[in-house]
């Protein structure tokens, strides 16, 4: 899909026919319209709702989380929710096998799967945007060296590949973003070249071209803002996937270091008392599981708002 | 219609009569006994590991051993008389063979102490900790039943050497034919289990051997798996798939037993502390620091509220009888410990971390996740305690039990600034001192220090064994205060055998097979 509202082209002196004046102007009246279409849907608006939670919990951590998540207080450990100590404090998750706050630890995890979901996201949606970009404008062995790069890469799960990075560089919250972000460029860098091939040779960049543009300016300028959604569209499900990805490592004990709270980590720690203290891996578990559907139905309806297809259902 | 239910009805009835007949043998057959182990054998042939003891002296057999009360009694050997300081004469028990019939004899002990020699000499294998302790020149055959070992300094406890399982007897023709590689995963010994099998991930199978010294193992087939996280061990032992474990944790001791595990909990004389790095950060080469950190330590409140009152918090460097019961501890002393570390020149910046000469007081902290009790929680409740200090612990990392196995066999090649560690007993003073001792393959910390060099020389060669309780109450008050280590606890051993399995704890904790499984019931 386009995106027609290019600046540019005015610039470049190129006239707009009228079909598509009148679509950017549809499309323009589409953008107003995104907040009151998205709480039209229940779903999405539940989606939004849980997902600001997180960010405002994540962000706001030192004066949400009601106790120091590091403090640990060997006298109150594995106490059940609700428990409260002698100096009138509530632990309201109880406390986990070292007397440490389990809902301090949830709250401050919650900072450890965003952080790791979005930079990881920054990182490959980056590398896999200017991948495709030259690789699809440029084609020939430019093509064919950034595919077969892509093809070696995809021949390795993403998981495995992350586990073995992970078991030389050691763990570490940087590390855990780095490995994820490289090693989920691929999908990005596939779906933006097969974009850009679709409109490298349209009449607006032909236009471009043939009024000297720089290539470097027809690449960023002309063809970046109409390859855009279906990037947004993979990076909304790969901020998912990189959470669970975060907390898969983590709970085999290679993401990040075991004092630093993670929603993995937390897991991790919690299995083998799940018969004794299932409140340690019980919240944690929640709010992955919540975590990822927000995000997972907040993509869902963005693929349907910017599918063409769709434009009158959604 | 009449005719159709009559040949359903027959073939039914054949299929349960093959069904039945079909699992006749099977019902007859005793299910393996499967224990889990914690980490993948490094190697099974002896000399090229000191990380798997449990399975090497379970194949394997020495000339002394340590039987189940951790008494040195002969083994292969019948008897030993000293011919002189240097010259011991051993006699070998007549009729033994080993499991591909090979006679146990002189040449097989002869061929052995050769191979240790020459490995050594090359710088092969995992002889460093053996050889170390056992200084001899070599072994001469006397007759086809005695052999003379020649030592290059006096040694009085020299039987206490000869039970590491790096000195396991082995068959010559055997080990002469195949390379180190071919033998590494195939072994062939004397103990009271065959070798079967291995594949990692799947597990070594063994095989009671009928012609054992002691007589065949109560127990006929055993495999033993790798199962790194203890949660999943807890899991299997719940469920039923396998029959033991070490290591369950405290905390979960009702919860296996709530689920028909029986939990063993014996008191052992294994040793747990944190291993001190020298070379690596230079505060760690001052006495004050590491006293400091000894002080900043609540032994008792993790031995009460992490091991459930269980451990016992002590300069744990001798185990019993030989520790001195008059040398306490380091008293929890948060005080003290700042005032050591001022007086050190480390000062308090802005964020709490000391630092002197723009050097922050940052270490490295590795430990493993489920080889002793509760290690992971351990290790970060001490990185609370130094904090408190203005200790920094900049990376806690867990490492795999593997990885840590190799890194003890390299002598601690690869330990950055701390390495939570533990030693196994070695029933004498002298052989336990060993730990700090500079040529010894189990001082993983390369701290090296003179006058305990000097003291150690002396007592070692001592023979008088009216002065080795002065000797070894000096050496062991001298080196406390040193403090190479983080002292702890001897911990106990959490044993998880499922109903079916008879087994008797040992005081090291250790699971030599042949001896510690009892019996199984179907």
């Amino acid at each position: 899909m386009k995106v027609l509202d290019r600046p540019s082209e005015s610039d470049a002196g190129v006239a707009l026919d009228e079909p598509v004046a009148s679509q950017l102007l549809v499309d323009r009246a589409r953008r107003s319209q995104i907040l009151p279409r998205l709480f039209r849907s229940k779903t999405a608006t539940i989606g939004v709702i849980v997902l600001l939670l997180v960010l405002v919990a994540a962000a706001a951590a030192p004066w949400v989380a009601p106790n120091d998540p590091f403090a640990i207080k060997l006298i109150q450990r594995l106490k059940p929710p609700a428990y409260a100590n002698s100096a009138g404090i509530t632990f309201w998750l109880g406390t986990d096998s070292l007397g440490r706050d389990v809902l301090s630890r949830l709250i401050y995890g919650a900072r450890v799967s965003l952080i790791v979901g979005l930079s990881a996201v920054v990182i490959s949606g980056t590398v896999g945007l200017l991948v495709g970009l030259l690789s699809g404008y440029f084609g020939g062995w430019v093509d064919d060296v950034f595919m077969r790069i892509c093809d070696i890469q995809l021949s390795f799960p993403t998981i495995l590949l992350a586990l073995t990075i992970m078991a030389v560089l050691g763990s570490g919250l940087d590390k855990l973003i780095l490995v994820l972000g490289l090693t989920g460029w691929v999908q990005y860098g596939r779906i933006v070249r097969s974009q850009v091939l679709s409109i490298k040779n349209d009449e607006f960049v032909l236009a471009a071209r043939a009024t000297g543009e720089r290539q470097w300016r027809i690449i960023f300028q002309q063809i970046l803002p109409n390859v855009w959604s279906p990037v947004i569209v993979i990076a909304s499900f790969t901020v998912a996937s990189n959470i669970v990805a975060e907390a898969s490592l983590s709970f085999l004990g290679i993401g990040v270091p075991p004092s630093v709270p993670s929603w993995g980590t937390m897991l991790a720690d919690g299995r083998q008392y799940i018969g004794v203290a299932d409140w340690l891996t019980i919240p944690a578990g929640v709010a992955i599981s919540l975590t990822v559907l927000s995000i997972n139905i907040l993509g869902d309806w963005l693929r349907d708002y910017l599918d063409p297809r769709l434009k009158n259902i959604v | 219609m009449k005719s159709m239910r009559k040949i359903r009805t027959s073939m039914l009835a054949v299929a349960l009569a093959i069904g039945v007949l079909a699992s006749v043998p099977a019902i007859a057959e005793s299910k393996p006994v499967i224990f889990l182990n914690n980490a993948e054998p490094v190697s099974l042939d002896p000399m090229f590991t000191q990380s798997d003891s449990h399975v090497i002296l379970s194949i394997h057999e020495t000339l002394f051993r340590l039987d189940n009360a951790g008494k040195i009694v002969p083994a292969v050997a019948e008897s030993i008389k000293m011919v002189d300081p240097l010259n011991w004469e051993i006699k070998i028990r007549p009729n033994l063979v080993f499991h591909n019939g090979e006679p146990i004899n002189a040449d097989a002990v002869v061929f052995t102490f050769d191979r240790a020699t020459k490995l050594f000499a090359a710088g092969q294998g995992d002889l460093t900790f053996a050889l170390g302790a056992l200084k001899y020149d070599h072994m001469e055959k006397i007759d086809d039943l005695t052999v003379r070992l020649v030592m290059t300094e006096p040694d009085p406890i020299i039987t206490s050497h000869m039970v590491n399982p790096e000195l396991s007897i082995l068959p010559p023709k055997y080990y002469t034919e195949h390379s180190p590689e071919e033998v590494a995963f195939a072994p062939v010994g004397a103990g009271g289990y065959k070798f079967v099998s291995y594949k990692p991930g799947e597990g070594l199978v063994l095989k009671a051997f009928d012609k054992y010294r002691l007589g065949k193992p109560p127990v006929d087939d055993v495999i033993v798996k790798a199962v790194p996280e203890v949660a999943t061990r807890i899991s299997e032992l719940k469920a039923g798939t396998a029959d033991l474990m070490i290591g369950v944790p405290a905390d979960l001791k009702s919860d296996l037993e709530g689920a028909g595990v029986n939990v063993i909990v014996a008191p052992s004389y294994r040793r747990i502390f944190v291993a001190i790095k020298q070379g690596r950060h230079p505060a760690l080469a001052d006495v004050r620091v590491r006293q400091a950190m000894n002080y900043a330590v609540n032994c008792e409140e993790i031995a009460t509220a992490l091991l459930g009152g269980m451990a016992k918090c002590s300069i744990d460097l001798i185990n019993t009888p030989y520790q001195d019961p008059n040398l306490k501890p380091f008293a929890y002393d948060p005080e003290k410990a700042k005032k050591l570390l001022d007086d050190a020149g480390w000062v308090a910046g802005s964020d709490g971390v000391r630092a002197k000469n723009g050097e922050r007081l940052s270490l490295n902290f590795d430990t493993t996740d489920g080889s002793y009790l509760m290690d992971k929680e351990i290790a970060q409740v001490l990185a609370d305690y130094w904090k408190a200090i203005g200790i920094e612990i900049k990376d806690l990392r867990v490492i795999d039990s593997a990885v840590n196995s190799q890194m003890r066999a390299k002598q601690g090649a690869g330990y950055r600034d701390l390495m939570n560690s533990s030693s196994g007993p070695d029933y004498t003073c002298q052989g336990d001192l060993l730990l700090v001792q500079k040529d010894s393959g189990s001082n993983r910390m390369s701290w090296v220090d003179d006058t305990f060099e000097s003291m150690f020389k002396a007592f070692n060669q001592e023979f008088d064994q009216s002065k080795w309780e002065k000797m070894c109450n000096d050496a062991q008050a001298y080196v406390a205060e040193q403090a190479p280590v983080i002292w702890l606890f001897t911990e106990p051993t959490f044993y998880g055998v499922s109903k079916r399995l008879s087994y008797e704890a040992r005081p090291d904790g250790r699971a030599y097979l042949n001896l510690v499984l009892k019996g199984v019931t179907e």
